[in-house]
């Protein structure tokens, strides 16, 4: 019942590229919506066909159950922050505000209030064509918080951040989603979204590939996987493939195991003496996890990642 | 400019000329500008010498009636020359143009010679093509040798050069735009003063009643000088001879283009 | 993998938040605000707002300055109301008193266009037809004195019977042309100062066509029968210009059962050429018109009129007309096209406008925050047009005084050129005109901005779309130019015209002197219509299109 953003169908395409290819997802209030892919993917296009501003061929999209285009003040029902450069050059940050403002019947005191929030006092009266792309990204945090709304829909906003920058975006994000808006943040990096999404929903090629919890997706890729340092190595080899687990030698002293909790691959080895010097349940991160779910989907990959290629005992 | 010009090694001006040719054919805008400055330019003259009749209008000056498109191909041959130097400007790439190219004179010399090859080229085409024609509609029209009108012909010397000067008009215009483009950067500011130049004066200066403000608006302001060299009948009512027209032209092309290429030395890109 | 994980059953449920925004009306006055806001917070574009309103003044001023330079103008007689009139024609009369009658039937009128004698000119459509505006009919007049008060009620040609008086005044009659199987009676009584025109078909049943109340008309005054037929000018191509050249025309009316009766003191018949016998044509080249005279312009056609009459027919014919004096030179109407520059001006910020935004992206903002398209564009149409509005009013305004009173300096007399007050027609159509002018002129380049999304190139577009017409008008003959002059967005220019015309008056219409083939509403009309067809447009495609 909390699905602030439903997308059903949605196809479109530009000439003869396909760029949406029946996406479909919701986007749940509470929480911090990652929407993850490669370049090119179509997470651009699937924000601008959400907000109206491109119409898809089929499928449609609703935020809080209506289309688009019926909302009236859309800014009070969704904030978005598309490209932090559409900006006039000529006007400054505050003026931009409010005329976003004036177009909704919210109050030049409402405008002050959010460059308050969005920390731009020092510069808001100077002209935006001087802004840093950091300060941009602010200015368009603060246009999409104007009508104070329950959903966001961000593009990229950690593009052009300082590590400071990157910070206070998590923190304003996961807060934001904590007073029950719904929030929706686009990123081709995963790295950037490890502690702050809540869920993800990963696309390529125009297509939902994942649409998970940031929990299970982690749990699903970590796996039963232990890493395991031994000097020992053809012996543990040995006991622990004997115990049905698969085994990898993935350095000179480390194996990797697959298929046996780390409890019984310690009480495998003590029982058949085997010394080993450190045994850990391994945790993939976030990177790896999405690297492994799109790996099928991306499009510009050069080429594949020449891999370690573990030697692979049974 | 010209001093720098020569001081250049040709190796460096020839790449930024190859340069700027890939930069300008490979915008799609430009084929489609250039394809209408020709269809424009032969379509108003066209036009134009559809609607004169004789006997009504014997007194015609049929070649310059011919030429009448080239009133309309200046604005888009302004607008291609605009768009070459304010282009770069608006996006941005100047800096990338600057850094591939720092001999800013270079580069803007390159810019000149590619513009002059294209309108040339244009120009040539839809002066001829406007003449055509004239040639082949006049008659039609009661133009006929029985009323002792031979069909336009560029082995008539007026005609001749009236073509000729309306396409080295085309360029001059177009050479003027550029160094107004480099003066002021900004394409909007460009194209506004290009067009009260090639239009507003003219019509005030048809328009204004002292004599002699029209002689001195006939012989010195840059169009209305310019365009002198279409005339091919009852020269002496000009306010100014064919050919010292066009050098007007050339002066104001020159004078424009020598501020444009100092701002464009002396400022930051 | 299980990674499809729709709805987590352990999660808490959520409330989604809501806006603590007040959500106001959903208004265009807040689209407008927004768009407004826009505007004026940029500062170039209001600073080019204020160069707008200046380069629309003092261009006016200035070539308001430029001067007569040695133009002569015609000796005109002056009418009734100190303005100059024309007043040739060939007149049958004879005194009458305070109260007296006139009556008569019109069984034809005929006429043509006097050609110029050298073969192979140019020949005006309809030589061989009467001038539309030819005039047969009775006359109460003042004095035979050139410009003195009359009123008549007078046969045309192609627009029925007409009531006139005193030069400016016209009302309609019967319609229809004349001919003996469709005479027309006319009668006009005085009774006193009061004029009243009646007119029939039978000579019985009469009707009135209008009444006038003639103050100061002496106890004598001259009554009788008249014929006129104005002079017509056609704009001939002389090599590179166009030029304009007179025609005289003559009209022949037969007039039939003449009664005078009532207080008719001593007196006959007789017949004067009011207005001398070439006072129907005007100079139309050299002196008045800044124009080169050539031998066929500078031909005049003395026209002299004529009477013969047999057994209670009359016959006149003769040339002239009976009208207010229409200057051809119209300096304060030439003045106000300086506006051009500031047309140029708004034309530009109308561009910027639009495709700035399109250009830095923001046109997505603006339909996110707005993703009615339509009322986004039109929102952005009546900022910019109120703004240049403004903007050329002040300007317009301001010059106009000026403007007035130099070309009052410079010599052209008051008598044609009266200094008129801002307030009076002619100042208000000016002024307002312009003003409107530049506003429409914005909308138009709005629409072709937001179509094409190019500063450079809708600037261009608006230009040759707005002003290029006029270029095209001053090289092509007449017919193709006022065709352009009717039909593109330029023919709003119409409204800067200095001269007062009159729908009863054929007068001297050549773009090159200011003067326009539409009226000037109307032609402002057809520029409104370009303007909508043109935003409608845009609205449709900017529906359609992804921002």
């Amino acid at each position: 019942m909390n699905a602030m953003i439903e997308c059903s169908g949605l196809r479109k395409s530009f000439g003869a590229t396909l760029a949406l290819d029946d996406m479909s997802f919701n986007v749940m209030a509470g929480q911090v919506t990652g929407f993850v892919g490669p370049n090119g993917a179509g997470k651009s296009t699937t924000m601008r066909v959400i907000l109206g501003l491109d119409s898809a061929d089929t499928g449609r999209a609703l935020i809080s159950g209506q289309p688009y285009q019926t909302l009236r003040h859309p800014l009070s029902h969704v904030g978005a922050l598309l490209d932090a450069g559409a900006l006039q050059p000529g006007r400054s940050g505050r003026n931009h505000l409010l005329w976003l403002a004036h177009s909704q019947g919210l109050s030049a005191k409402r405008v002050d209030e959010t460059i308050g929030q969005a920390g731009l006092e020092k510069a808001i009266k100077r002209n935006a064509g001087g802004y840093s792309l950091g300060m941009r990204q602010r200015l368009g945090i603060a246009a999409a918080m104007l009508g104070d709304p329950p959903v966001l829909i961000l593009d990229e906003p950690f593009n052009g951040l300082d590590p400071e920058g990157i910070v206070w975006m998590r923190g304003y994000l996961a807060s934001l989603a904590a007073e029950g808006r719904a929030v929706l943040v686009s990123s081709h990096l995963m790295s950037e979204l490890q502690d702050t999404a809540d869920h993800l929903v990963v696309i390529g090629r125009g297509k939902v590939i994942a649409d998970t919890s940031v929990r299970e997706l982690l749990a699903a890729a970590s796996g039963d996987r232990v890493r395991l340092r031994t000097t020992a190595r053809s012996e543990a080899m040995d006991v622990l493939a004997g115990a049905g687990g698969t085994v990898a030698a993935t350095d000179r002293d480390v194996l990797t195991v697959y298929g046996l909790s780390a409890e019984r691959v310690v009480a495998l080895l003590s029982k058949n003496s085997v010394p080993f010097s450190e045994v850990a349940a391994h945790q993939a991160s976030l990177e790896e996890a999405y690297m492994e779910l799109t790996r099928a989907a991306v499009e510009y990959r050069a080429s594949v990642p020449a891999s370690t290629g573990p030697e692979v005992a049974k | 400019m010209i001093p720098a010009f020569f001081a250049e090694p040709a190796g460096i001006l020839a790449e930024s000329v190859h340069a700027e040719w890939t930069k300008l054919r490979t915008v799609r805008s430009t084929v489609w500008l250039l394809a209408t400055a020709v269809v424009l330019t032969v379509g108003i003259s066209a036009l134009s010498v559809g609607v004169i009749k004789c006997p009504a209008t014997c007194s015609a000056d049929t070649t310059k009636t011919s030429l009448t498109g080239v009133l309309l191909g200046q604005a888009i041959v302004a607008v291609l020359a605009v768009l070459v130097m304010s282009g770069e400007y608006s996006t941005g790439m100047i800096r990338a143009t600057i850094t591939a190219t720092p001999r800013r004179l270079v580069m803007m010399s390159a810019k000149a010679i590619i513009l002059t090859a294209v309108v040339l080229t244009v120009a040539a085409v839809s002066v001829l093509g406007s003449l055509l024609a004239g040639r082949y509609l006049l008659p039609h029209n009661g133009f006929t040798r029985a009323a002792d009108f031979v069909p336009l012909s560029t082995y008539y010397g007026p005609t001749l050069r009236a073509a000729v000067g309306s396409v080295l008009y085309l360029a001059l215009i177009a050479l003027f735009s550029l160094g107004v483009a480099t003066a002021v950067r900004d394409s909007g500011v460009a194209m506004t003063v290009m067009l009260g130049l090639i239009y507003v004066i003219p019509i005030l200066g048809g328009l204004v009643l002292s004599k002699h403000w029209q002689h001195l608006i006939g012989r010195y302001a840059p169009t209305n000088a310019g365009l002198a060299v279409q005339a091919t009948k009852n020269l002496t009512a000009q306010a100014i001879g064919p050919w010292a027209g066009l050098g007007v032209l050339a002066v104001w092309t020159a004078a424009a283009l020598l501020i444009g290429s100092l701002l464009l030395k002396l400022r930051d890109a | 993998m299980n990674t499809t994980v729709r709805d987590t059953a352990g999660e808490p449920k959520i409330t989604p938040y809501q806006s603590s925004q007040p959500v106001a009306n959903d208004g265009f006055l807040q689209l407008l605000r927004s768009e407004w806001t826009k505007f004026h917070t940029i500062r170039g574009w209001v600073i080019a707002m204020v160069a707008a309103a200046v380069l629309v003044g003092l261009p006016i001023v200035a070539l308001g300055n430029t001067g007569k330079d040695n133009n002569s103008i015609p000796n005109q007689p002056i009418g009734p109301n100190g303005l100059a009139v024309t007043d040739s024609f060939y007149f049958q009369h004879r005194p009458i008193g305070a109260d007296a009658t006139i009556t008569a039937r019109v069984t034809a009128l005929t006429g043509h266009t006097l050609l110029p004698p050298n073969k192979g000119g140019f020949i005006p459509p309809g030589a061989s037809q009467p001038q539309p505006w030819a005039k047969a009919g009775v006359i109460v007049k003042a004095s035979t004195r050139a410009g003195s008060a009359y009123a008549a009620i007078l046969v045309t040609p192609d627009h029925g019977v007409r009531f006139q008086y005193d030069f400016t005044h016209d009302v309609a009659g019967l319609s229809g042309p004349v001919s003996s199987a469709a005479p027309r009676w006319i009668r006009l009584t005085r009774a006193g100062d009061l004029i009243t025109g009646y007119d029939s078909v039978n000579g019985r049943t009469w009707s009135t066509v209008g009444t006038v109340r003639l103050t100061g008309l002496p106890a004598t005054s001259q009554a009788g029968l008249l014929v006129a037929s104005p002079t017509e000018l056609y704009s001939v191509q002389q090599f590179a210009n166009n030029d304009g050249q007179p025609f005289a025309t003559v009209a022949s009316a037969k007039f039939d059962r003449v009664a005078l009766t009532g207080a008719v003191p001593g007196g006959t018949w007789r017949d004067t050429q009011v207005g001398g016998a070439s006072g129907s044509v005007e100079p139309l080249c050299g002196a008045d018109t800044g124009r080169p005279c050539n031998a066929q312009a500078k031909q005049r056609h003395d026209v002299p009129g004529s009477a013969s009459g047999s057994g209670g027919t009359v016959t006149l014919s003769g040339a002239g007309d009976i009208a207010p004096y229409i200057a051809i030179v119209d300096p304060i109407g030439l003045s106000y096209k300086g506006s051009l520059i500031g047309l140029i001006v708004v034309i530009a910020l109308a561009a910027l406008f639009i495709t700035s935004e399109y250009r830095r992206g923001m046109i997505r903002t603006t339909f996110t925050a707005s993703p009615r398209r339509g009322r986004v564009l039109v929102a952005k149409a009546i900022v910019i047009g109120s703004a240049s509005f403004v903007a050329g009013l002040l300007g317009a305004a301001i010059a106009f005084p000026i403007a007035e009173h130099k070309v009052a300096e410079n010599g052209w007399p008051t008598s044609i050129y009266p200094i008129r007050a801002i307030t009076s027609g002619a100042g208000l159509q000016l002024v307002i005109g312009t003003a409107a002018l530049l506003a429409v002129g914005t909308v138009i380049t709005l629409a072709i901005g937001a179509l094409l999304r190019r500063s450079a190139g809708t600037i261009a577009i608006g230009v040759l779309v707005l002003i290029f017409p006029l270029v095209l008008a001053t090289v092509l003959p007449q017919g193709p130019a006022d065709l352009l002059l009717r039909l593109t967005p330029a023919a709003g220019f119409g409204l800067q015209q200095g001269n007062v015309h009159y729908s009863q008056v054929s007068s001297a219409c050549l773009p090159y002197n200011g003067c326009y083939p539409l009226a000037p509403w109307t032609g402002f009309a057809v520029m409104c219509a370009w303007a909508l067809a043109g935003l409608v447009v845009a609205i449709l495609v900017a529906r359609r299109r992804d921002a």
